[in-house]
């Protein structure tokens, strides 16, 4: 069990944006999706810092695009969430699933 | 987009392109810029800068400055093998260009090696013994008037104090050293004697040859070396001979207990003959109650040397109690492997510090050459360089970098310089160190293996002329744009004004070491056919070898009919010094007070000026009257006056009889001062001069020498030639004449390979040029003058410039040596000019040649 096979709140966060945005996933791309759906905005350096650290673990994989239009025609990294990448995220939520399923319906409040 | 468009801050995006690592740059520069854009079109301008700022600074992190990921490690190895192969592959295609460059870095390299150990030979000393971190001279120091500052001596009495209080020695030798008569089987001769104790040979590493080391246990017995036993018994083996020892009046006999072999060259402790140091003490204390002597100890293991010094400063408050008049400040400890580099700073010291002059000399020519060597070097790598061009375009084109480039030129570099390293070896060692030992007398050999400061300055030497000589061709190889090269479009003269410099610091530097060498032949030229100021070629002293002899020498002489006259004398003119101290008045200065007989400076053959001479009848000219000559005068601020002029020395008053023209009463390395005649009675007499008819004078002396040495028993009979009082200054000058006649030769014929190098090159160069020129009709005045164009004007611009400088450097150089060196004149200078002109004529002329020779059809059909 190395630290590959745990993963934090901000690299299961990101490596879901990677999912869903499929062919678009590239730093910037996660950037603005992530504002847009969680409202949450990140330093571009964190993003970078987080995907390099996803595809070390190997939960992605990564490589140039084509020559674009903006950005001065300059290419972009882009990342596909590679097939343990997904059973990560099923593993997480299975987890999570399991552990809300025994809150049960009358939640216990503490005052203490 | 009509509307001014707003970028984002330069000075950030330039500063993220400095940092970032090139393989990262595009997708994160692309990131920030899309940022900005993406901010300006929701909140404008001012927001979008500054999140561009605030991005750029939060990206400069490690993980996007540095440059090599782990993956793209390559195997170095193959691509350096592959560099030797080329380098090898080029040495061998530019053959004339590679031997002319390894030739002159290993001649260069040869003196510098020469000069290292001359250099080491002067610093460090004393380094082979094994217990070289514990063994100290005590020194002290003191206020005293005569000495105030350090000495090496120290007290007897305190000496045997010391070793019986202080802690923590572990052995001790006292060291005085005599020069006493030796006499073995009715020879007597003259050797130099140290009194030691016996712990000298366990604490000092010589090498034992034959004999007992602790012999010197016993005070029957004598240790010596292996030149001293040689002398004293010839090739018969010394140990348990019999050997007689003068000491204080008395003989006294020694058994020899054991031969060492001679010290090592850089060693201050001397050998020669061991005495036990109870001798000198019985001896010196009927006399005398206490003496100095040069005091070494070892201290035991782990002892602190503070600890000895303190323990032995403790002494002093009742030493000094009892010397008053000699009091002591504080002892030193001064470590043998630094006592000889700070000998002269105490007074008694033992070794010799380093002698400056000769090493800044030798260290100068040393440098001269490197770089004349150097600038070789890099003028000719330059334009082989340009053969090249091709092939460094292919190389970039197809990815090569800069930087692999220029580690590719200094690899070759490596080889060429690693080669010439090696025959520079050779050079030294079989060529000029044992030239430099004939002249300078001394043994250097070249021990590689055995010398670590060696090793340690051929690599850094290495390390010195691969970058110094390579770097500059690297980084302008490398610095072409593939484009304009496989164009063709490059100036193929672009250094060519940087070559001419080069070239002409080569020229000046020749120039003056030519002109050194000139001037030292032209004045030892000038030295040995100077007028002495009196007659020296059929001049004889002989010394008496005691009192008994005196009458029978007499004899001899007045009854020998070679002999044309005859003078006694004490002061041998040419050979003793007396410096003492006259006074006229307030005016005070050094002068030299020889006493000789009364008509010894008549014999010599003086010049009077002024006043008379001794006379030989009048008794009173033995009562303090001077014969000086005019320097005397000068330097006292006298006038002669036929009347009366007095001097004095001391407390003697002494008046002037007559006054002689300056003659040279020591070598030419020392300059006239004052120097006074005073007469003396036949009793003290201790040698004649005598002038011979006309002859041979060798055979003269040989058969003089001969009878004498029939009626005179144990001892050598030693008869001097005045004509040849000086050699040893003549040959020590011719010496360093020789070293500069050898600077001179190589440094010109290293400016010679440079110079055809560059010649060589630029021809081959414009072979095509000079083919059509032929074709054309040109003639060979017209191929001379294409050729010499661009080298003449070089050469004449370092003959302008470096007549006045060779004129400064010689002139300090030879004054500081000589004191009656002629001034740097035209004819040495001019004739200096002609050697270096000829020589680059000649060199030029092989060019001409050769372009006169060449077939134009060979050079033009393939066009």
């Amino acid at each position: 069990m190395g630290k590959g096979n745990n993963i934090g709140e901000l690299e299961e966060l990101i490596l879901l944006l990677v999912g869903v945005l499929r062919d678009e996933a590239y730093a910037v791309g996660v950037l603005q999706e992530m504002k847009s759906q969680t409202g949450r905005e990140l330093n571009i350096s964190a993003i970078h810092a987080v995907l390099n650290r996803l595809e070390e673990k190997g939960f992605v994989s990564s490589e140039m695009g084509g020559a674009t239009q903006e950005r001065g025609g300059r290419r972009k990294r882009f990342y596909k969430l590679t097939a343990a990448g997904r059973q990560m995220i099923d593993q997480v939520r299975e987890v999570r699933e399991k552990l809300y399923g025994q809150l049960g319906a009358n939640p216990v409040y503490s005052f203490a | 987009m009509s509307k001014k468009q707003l970028h984002p801050p330069k000075w950030a995006d330039r500063f993220l392109a400095w940092y970032c690592n090139p393989k990262l740059l595009e997708q994160i520069q692309g990131d920030v810029h899309e940022l900005f854009y993406w901010k300006l079109s929701e909140e404008g301008p001012e927001v979008a800068k500054r999140m561009f700022i605030w991005n750029v600074i939060r990206l400069f992190r490690w993980s996007n400055i540095k440059r090599n990921s782990k993956r793209q490690k390559q195997n170095n190895m193959g691509i350096f093998k592959n560099y030797f192969k080329i380098g090898l592959r080029n040495l061998w295609k530019q053959r004339m260009p590679s031997t002319i460059n390894i030739i002159g870095l290993s001649l260069a390299i040869g003196c510098s090696i020469v000069v290292f150990k001359f250099v080491e030979y002067n610093y460090v000393k004393d380094n082979f013994h094994e217990n070289l971190d514990d063994l100290f001279l005590v020194t002290h120091w003191e206020d005293l008037e005569s000495n105030k500052g350090r000495s090496g001596v120290t007290d007897k009495v305190l000496s045997k104090e010391i070793l019986a209080s202080v802690p923590g020695i572990k052995y001790s030798t006292r060291y005085s050293f005599q020069q006493l008569e030796a006499r073995v089987e009715k020879m007597i001769k003259y050797n130099s004697v140290l009194y030691v104790d016996p712990d000298f040979t366990d604490m000092f590493s010589f090498e034992l040859l034959a004999g007992n080391p602790n012999a010197l246990n016993s005070a029957d017995y004598v240790v010596m070396d292996e030149r001293s036993a040689k002398g004293l018994f010839g090739e018969q083996s010394a140990i348990d001979q019999k050997l007689e020892l003068k000491i204080g009046g008395e003989w006294k006999v020694f058994t020899v207990g054991a031969v060492y072999r001679d010290r090592p060259m850089n060693s201050s402790i001397q050998i020669e003959i061991l005495l036990n140091y109870e001798h000198l003490d019985r001896y010196l204390s009927n006399t005398r109650d206490t003496w100095d002597t040069n005091l070494f100890i070892q201290r035991q293991d782990g002892v602190e040397e503070s600890s000895i010094v303190s323990s032995m400063n403790e002494l002093l408050p009742i030493h000094n109690k009892d010397n008053e008049v000699n009091p002591y400040t504080a002892f030193e400890l001064e470590p043998l492997r630094t006592m000889a580099n700070n000998s002269n700073e105490m007074s008694a010291g033992v070794g010799s510090s380093p002698q400056l002059a000769p090493i800044l000399t030798l260290t100068a020519i040393a440098v001269f050459m490197l770089l004349l060597a150097t600038l070789n070097y890099v003028n000719i790598s330059l334009a082989m360089v340009m053969k090249r061009l091709k092939e460094i375009g292919v190389r970039k084109v197809i990815g090569g970098k800069r930087r692999q480039l220029i580690s590719q030129f200094l690899i070759e570099n490596l080889l060429l310089c690693f080669l010439s390293i090696l025959l520079g070896m050779l050079f030294a060692h079989s060529f000029f160190l044992p030239g430099f030992n004939s002249i300078a007398g001394s043994s250097f050999n070249l021990n590689i293996l055995s010398s670590t400061n060696l090793i340690l300055f051929l690599l850094g030497l290495l390390a010195f002329i691969t970058i110094a000589s390579g770097l500059y061709p690297a980084v302008v190889a490398s610095s072409f744009k593939p484009i304009s090269i496989l164009r063709k479009s490059t100036q193929r003269s672009g250094n060519r004004i940087l070559s001419n410099i080069f070239l002409t610091f080569q020229m000046i530097l020749a120039m003056v070491t030519i002109v050194a060498a000139v001037m030292f032949v032209h004045t030892n030229r000038v030295n040995r056919a100077m007028d002495w100021g009196y007659d020296q070629y059929d001049k004889l002293t002989f010394a008496i070898p005691g009192d008994e002899y005196k009458e029978a020498y007499r004899d001899y002489i007045e009854s020998n009919p070679s002999i044309e006259d005859f003078a006694g004398t004490k002061s041998i003119i040419g050979q003793t010094l007396n410096g003492v101290q006259f006074k006229n008045g307030e005016v005070e200065t050094y002068g030299e007070l020889f006493s000789v007989g009364r008509n010894y400076p008549n014999l010599l053959g003086l010049e009077l000026i002024d006043g008379r001479l001794f006379d030989p009848e009048l008794d009173s000219d033995l009562e303090n009257k001077l014969i000086v000559n005019s320097a005397f005068l000068e330097r006292l601020q006298l006038t002669f006056d036929p009347d009366g002029t007095t001097i004095m020395q001391d407390s003697i008053e002494y008046s002037i009889l007559g006054v002689v023209d300056n003659y040279h009463y020591a070598d030419p390395g020392q300059k006239i001062r004052g120097a006074a005649m005073r007469a003396i009675s036949e009793e003290e007499y201790s040698a004649y001069m005598v002038k011979m008819i006309d002859g041979d004078i060798f055979e003269q002396r040989d058969e003089i020498q001969a009878s004498l040495q029939e009626f005179v028993d144990e001892k050598t009979v030693y008869i001097a030639v005045q004509s040849l009082l000086f050699d040893r200054f003549y040959d020590e000058v011719e010496g360093i004449g020789n070293i500069m006649i050898f600077t001179a030769t190589i440094a010109i014929l290293l400016a010679a390979m440079g110079l055809y190098g560059l010649v060589n090159i630029n021809v081959t160069n414009h072979i095509k040029d000079f083919g059509i020129r032929k074709v054309l009709g040109a003639n060979r005045k017209n191929l001379a003058k294409t050729v010499l164009s661009r080298f003449l004007y070089v050469l004449l611009i370092a003959i302008l410039i470096g007549c006045p400088i060779a004129v400064l450097l010689v002139e300090t150089l030879i004054n500081d040596i000589q004191n009656y060196a002629p001034k740097v004149g035209f004819g040495p200078l001019s004739v200096s000019v002609s050697i270096l002109l000829f020589v680059a004529i000649a060199t030029l002329n092989i060019q001409i040649e050769r372009v006169r020779k060449m077939n134009p059809s060979e050079t033009l059909r393939a066009e």
